[in-house]
């Protein structure tokens, strides 16, 4: 059974089968537009349609009523397609040179860039470009962000080709734009694919800018920039987290400046000697991952949503989502790092008096390591604490020592050395101090020290710690090298903030020596220097 | 270069003068023109004709009258004008001038 409309063919009324009518109407349709430009169209349709007419006529008799679908087809194949009455019609036209010409050339020669205004953003020049080489346009406009943010210039790149690259204004232009042959056909869809796109209001900023004036257009237009900006923006940022999480992950996993058992240290090695136990470092991890890896998720999706201005429930779970392991991440985060933080809380400090001296001076003698690397020298010069640690297999090895400087009670010298540690009791904390291996010797006026200390990798690194106390008799002194170390008011060290009587100093690990409170004296010296010779040449 | 497009081409030159020539012979509408054309396999598709005989038309080399039909809708009787005559001796003129050349050169050339 199918269902049958009449129609009135130039005054002529048929039943026809409504798919039949379907599709006689599309061929008519097709036609009109295939005649669009003939100044005789009225009348050549007027003629193809007496002409079906005629033969409908025909077929029709007493037994068969109906014009059905195959009749339709039967006559529409005799009259032959829109396409092939424009072709063949050899009007001396512009256009049909053009259908000529690009049906019997290849379509990709004749593509070209243009900007296409129907799928734009700002100025189409993305779009237009992804046409051109046939891939889709969020490649493109990512190339640009990235151009944007990282090399800078993405903008004046973009105003460039907006304005060397014309628009397609026409449609024969958005053709060759996309590279499709130019038929009447190609033709009609596309006008019907662009009254489509108006319809559905996708239209290109820069036309709204031009057209609209209304005060609702320009709240939609600004909101448009916004989230354009914003999306660039979180794009951007999630693809610099992505190219940070790449480097931890694949690039640079030893990448700390810090002597470990393999040259560099990697953040799990790291966090190995800081954390409190392996569940921890584990826990840090997990923690570290799903805040990356959510962070990263997080700004690609919502950038690419306020990007492409796309509304999908599902993404907005998925947002949901991240937004939930990023915070779970944090949480597990921050447990571990209060549980690292609680192993501080107490100080410990194991005290040992090495000795007295009836000496005028006391000698101080470094003793380096013998097994200290001297590749990243450098870095140990350094007086940041994790430059100054070698991690090794059993021991951590720590470089430098503080010495405080104290009048004495009585005409000795009394050296003193406290080694000091962390912990989550004082108990726990004096233990590990305890655990603290250092050598110093006193023999006769000469004090032997070591500038390095080690301490078992289980102690974690918990602010462990070595400082000598020397008491200083009044007017004796301290040498160390060529430096003379000496308390009293004829010090022209002397500074207000220190007290008149107290001095401190260091011991770096490769055995230079440094004043604490100043840091870098050897400036101070060459002044010094500096202002003898001046004083020199004045006088001469 | 496509066959198809060279044999159309060569049609549709010829196309307006073999109209003109049937129609020559006396009126006749859309329909007996195509059974002509279709005999002598000038044209493939139907729909060719009509934009040509507009054309014609509206150059005022044709004319056409309205008649009613008994077995259908009304038909369009086309006949030619004294402008057509003399257009389509012209046309004869240079066709058998073309004739003739095309046979002196494809003979000269398959020699």
């Amino acid at each position: 059974m199918k269902k049958t409309v009449s129609v009135n063919i130039k005054g002529t009324n048929f039943l026809i089968e409504e798919d039949a009518y379907e599709l006689l109407q599309d061929y008519l349709d097709r036609l009109t537009q295939a005649l669009k430009n003939d100044e005789g169209n009225v009348e050549i349709i007027e003629d193809v349609e007496l002409r079906i007419a005629e033969i409908c006529s025909s077929v029709l008799s007493e037994s068969k009523t109906v014009i059905e679908l195959k009749d339709i087809q039967d006559i529409l194949s005799a009259l032959g397609d829109p396409v092939d009455f424009v072709d063949g019609d050899g009007e001396p036209a512009p256009e049909s040179t053009v259908n000529n010409e690009s049906k019997s050339s290849g379509t990709d020669k004749d593509r070209r860039l243009f900007r296409d205004g129907e799928a734009a953003t700002i100025g189409g020049v993305c779009a237009g470009i992804a046409n051109y080489f046939g891939i889709d346009v969020v490649i493109i406009r990512a190339i640009f962000v990235v151009f944007f943010f990282f090399a800078g210039f993405g903008v004046p790149l973009y105003i460039i080709l907006w304005i060397i690259i014309p628009k397609a204004s026409n449609t024969i232009d958005k053709l060759r734009m996309k590279g499709r042959p130019i038929t009447v056909e190609s033709v009609k869809k596309e006008i019907n694919d662009a009254s489509e796109n108006i319809r559905t209001g996708s239209k290109s900023f820069a036309d709204k800018m031009r057209d609209d004036s209304s005060y609702k257009n320009r709240i939609s237009r600004g909101k448009r920039i916004i989230t354009t900006i914003l999306g660039l923006g979180f794009i951007a940022f999630g693809i610099l987290n992505l190219i940070v999480f790449l480097i931890f992950i694949i690039g640079g996993f030893e990448f700390l400046p810090i002597n470990g058992e393999n040259g560099w240290m990697s953040m799990t090695d790291l966090g190995e000697i800081v954390l409190s136990n392996t569940s921890d470092v584990r826990l840090a991890w997990i923690g570290g991952l799903l805040i990356s890896v959510s962070t990263i998720l997080f700004m690609f999706l919502s950038g690419s949503l306020l990007l492409f201005r796309i509304k999908n429930k599902w993404a907005k779970f998925a947002i949901a989502g991240l937004i939930i392991s990023g915070i779970t991440g944090i949480i597990i985060c921050s447990v571990v790092g209060m549980r690292t933080g609680k192993d501080f809380t107490f100080g410990g400090t194991s005290t040992k008096i090495i000795g007295t001296s009836s000496k005028q001076e006391l000698v101080i003698v470094p003793q380096l390591s013998r097994y200290r690397s001297s590749k990243d020298q450098e870095y140990h010069d350094h007086d940041s604490p994790l430059m100054n640690i070698e991690v090794g297999k059993k021991n951590i090895k720590s470089y430098g020592i503080d010495i405080q400087y104290e009048p004495s009670p009585d005409t000795l010298f009394h050296i003193i050395r406290n080694l000091t540690a962390r912990s989550q009791s004082p108990e726990k904390a004096f233990d590990k101090a305890e655990n603290i291996n250092h050598n110093i010797r006193l023999q006769n006026d000469s004090l032997y020290v070591d500038v390095y200390y080690t301490y078992p990798k289980t102690d974690k690194l918990r602010d462990q710690d070595v400082e000598l106390i020397i008491q200083i008799p009044q007017n004796y002194s301290v040498h160390y090298k060529d430096r003379v170390i000496r308390l009293g008011a004829d010090d022209e060290d002397q500074s207000a903030e220190h007290p008149y009587y107290k001095k401190q100093g260091r011991i770096r690990g490769d055995g230079s020596y440094s004043n604490y409170y100043d840091g870098n004296d050897d400036d101070k010296s060459l002044e010094r220097e500096i202002k003898d010779e001046i004083r020199r040449e004045l006088r001469d | 270069m496509k066959l198809e497009n060279t044999k159309a081409q060569m049609r549709k030159g010829i196309l307006e003068f073999c109209i003109l020539s049937i129609l020559d012979k006396g009126e006749a509408y859309p329909s007996e023109i195509i059974e002509t054309l279709k005999d002598a396999k000038l044209i493939v598709v139907e729909g060719t004709l009509y934009p040509l005989l507009t054309r014609l038309k509206n150059a005022e080399l044709l004319t056409y009258r309205w008649e009613e039909s008994k077995s259908g809708p009304p038909r369009k009787y086309y006949s030619i004008t004294k402008m057509g005559s003399t257009f389509l001796g012209e046309l004869g003129e240079t066709w058998s001038e073309l004739n003739k050349a095309v046979n002196k050169i494809t003979k000269n050339t398959t020699k």
